[in-house]
């Protein structure tokens, strides 16, 4: 009897040292890093389907070609921030490209703001310096001028690829002349987005939500303090985890700072959120690659 | 006899997690210190390359534009003061006064058409862009890195070992107030 209530004690008192350790508020800004749900992230909703296929084929060929990874993304507002902070928060958050190698790229669209930027990882510095990364974005220029997003996305991704590798790349889209009409390529599929609304919040899958939190914050965050412990004491560093990526509560981001986690700029918790059950996601994350703030920025 | 040995075996539990305790404290403010060192060094690097890169952008306006004497110097002189800075604060004064001067070389470049357009004033410009936006992440990073460091070492388990580790309190990399200078150097545009 006395140690079942002593262990029971014991509990409470490492679930509270662990939500306290855990629950540091941080100013968060109010960008919001949309979650890496694919090599195309269009949350500015600016492609079709079809669009986003054709540019994801491209970045699958980019990846067999050069080993290294690229995110197409757009955004509906940069919400008040430059377009440079915006690419660096994305660079951190999904870490596109390989761990060690830092070989990835993300290309960012805002066209609310008519501004894009190609945001470089240090890997590939080198091949894409800055001033090739300008040809890009000025090449993009006449593809966004006629509407064209998709075909300048992938017409990017080959520019992107043909630099890493120093090989002519086949290229699948033809360069506008300027003065092209108007082709309208609906932004969206507004019928898509209102379907893939509702159906993902069919109540059921927010009460599971609420149990693995309180799966998450009771049984998984005690056990992975007394491993970090353990880790410790052999002298490894065991990876930290971020309860509240882990349940998407984003107003409990940060992490205490009781081990001391190298990764200094974590301010915008990516939020890996609870995933709708319409949502067909192969399971696309980034490689660890890090950015420097390498690349180029324009409008159009 | 069994309540005695009980009190034993909390003792050494207590005593067993202080110990775990300081150890992952002492290692975390390793950590810490290589970090800001790790990013320091990042910096440097990036003041480096943009000190590469003024002379070409001094000779490609030169080019053009010869009889512009005085703002050449100007920039040649900015330039030295930042490769002799050695303090973060320093660097970061002479920093904002190259990034001054630059700035006023590229707005005198607006009035000369030919070299707007030339190929290699260009180029140039992106370089020059995108290492002001690298030196601003590694700015940001380094200033991160310290601010944790800081209150490390001030904290409670980190105060214990300031002495015995030699550690001493990092500074920022920000302009003193005072010396403030306009950030010119302008984006590339369409």
């Amino acid at each position: 009897m006395k140690l079942a209530s002593t262990v029971s004690n014991l509990l409470c008192v490492v679930l509270f040292a662990a939500i306290a350790l855990f629950s540091s508020p941080r100013a968060n800004a109010e960008f919001k890093v949309p979650p890496l749900t694919g090599r195309v992230v269009d949350a500015g909703n600016v492609f079709t389907a079809e669009e986003s296929a054709q540019i994801e084929a491209a970045i699958l060929r980019l990846e067999s070609a050069t080993g290294g990874q690229m995110v197409v993304t757009t955004l509906p507002s940069l919400e008040g921030l430059s377009i440079e902070d915006v690419g660096i928060r994305l660079g951190d958050a999904w870490k596109i490209g390989n761990k060690g190698k830092d070989d990835g790229a993300i290309l960012i669209i805002v066209v609310p703001e008519r501004k894009m930027r190609l945001e470089v990882g240090r890997g590939w510095e080198g091949p894409i310096n800055d001033a090739r990364a300008g040809d890009v974005i000025r090449g993009l220029a006449p593809f966004f001028r006629t509407n064209k997003y998709a075909d300048g996305a992938v017409w990017a991704v080959e520019s992107v690829q043909q630099y890493v590798t120093g090989k002519e790349v086949e290229r699948t889209v033809a360069v506008p002349a300027t003065g092209d009409s108007n082709t309208d390529s609906e932004s969206g599929g507004l019928l898509e987005t209102i379907l893939g609304v509702f159906c993902s919040i069919p109540l059921f899958a927010l009460l599971f939500w609420c149990l693995w939190a309180i799966f998450v914050y009771v049984v998984i965050v005690p056990i992975w303090l007394f491993l970090y412990l353990i880790f410790a004491l052999c002298g490894k560093q065991f990876p930290m985890i971020d309860p509240a990526a882990l349940t998407g509560l984003g107003f409990l981001s940060g992490l205490g700072d009781g081990g001391g986690s190298s990764d200094s700029s974590s301010s915008s918790s990516s939020s890996y959120s609870s995933s709708s059950s319409s949502s067909s996601s192969s399971h696309y994350s980034g490689g660890g690659g890090s950015f420097g703030g390498g690349g180029a920025s324009g409008g159009w | 006899m069994k309540s005695v040995w009980g009190i034993l075996i909390v003792f050494v539990l207590i005593i067993i997690s202080i110990g775990l305790f300081g150890l992952v404290s002492y290692n975390g403010l390793i950590r810490k210190d290589e970090t800001v060192k790790q990013t320091w060094s990042d910096i440097d690097a990036q003041l480096q390359r943009r000190a590469e890169l003024i002379p070409n952008l001094v000779n490609t306006v030169k080019g053009y534009a010869a009889h512009e004497e005085k703002i050449f110097t100007e920039v040649a002189q900015a330039r030295e003061n930042l490769v002799k800075a050695a303090t973060p604060a320093d660097k970061a004064a002479a920093d904002a006064e190259l990034n001054s001067a630059v700035g006023r070389l590229l707005a005198i470049a607006e009035s000369y058409p030919e070299l707007k357009a030339a190929d290699a004033f260009v180029r140039l410009q992106d370089e020059l862009a995108g290492t002001e936006n690298r030196i601003a992440v590694a700015r940001t990073r380094y200033n991160e890195a310290v601010k944790i460091y800081n209150a490390a070492i001030r904290g409670i388990p980190g105060v214990f070992f300031v002495k015995s580790l030699g550690l001493e309190p990092a500074s920022f990399y920000e302009v003193p107030a005072g010396r403030e200078a306009v950030q010119a150097v302008p984006v590339v545009q369409f």
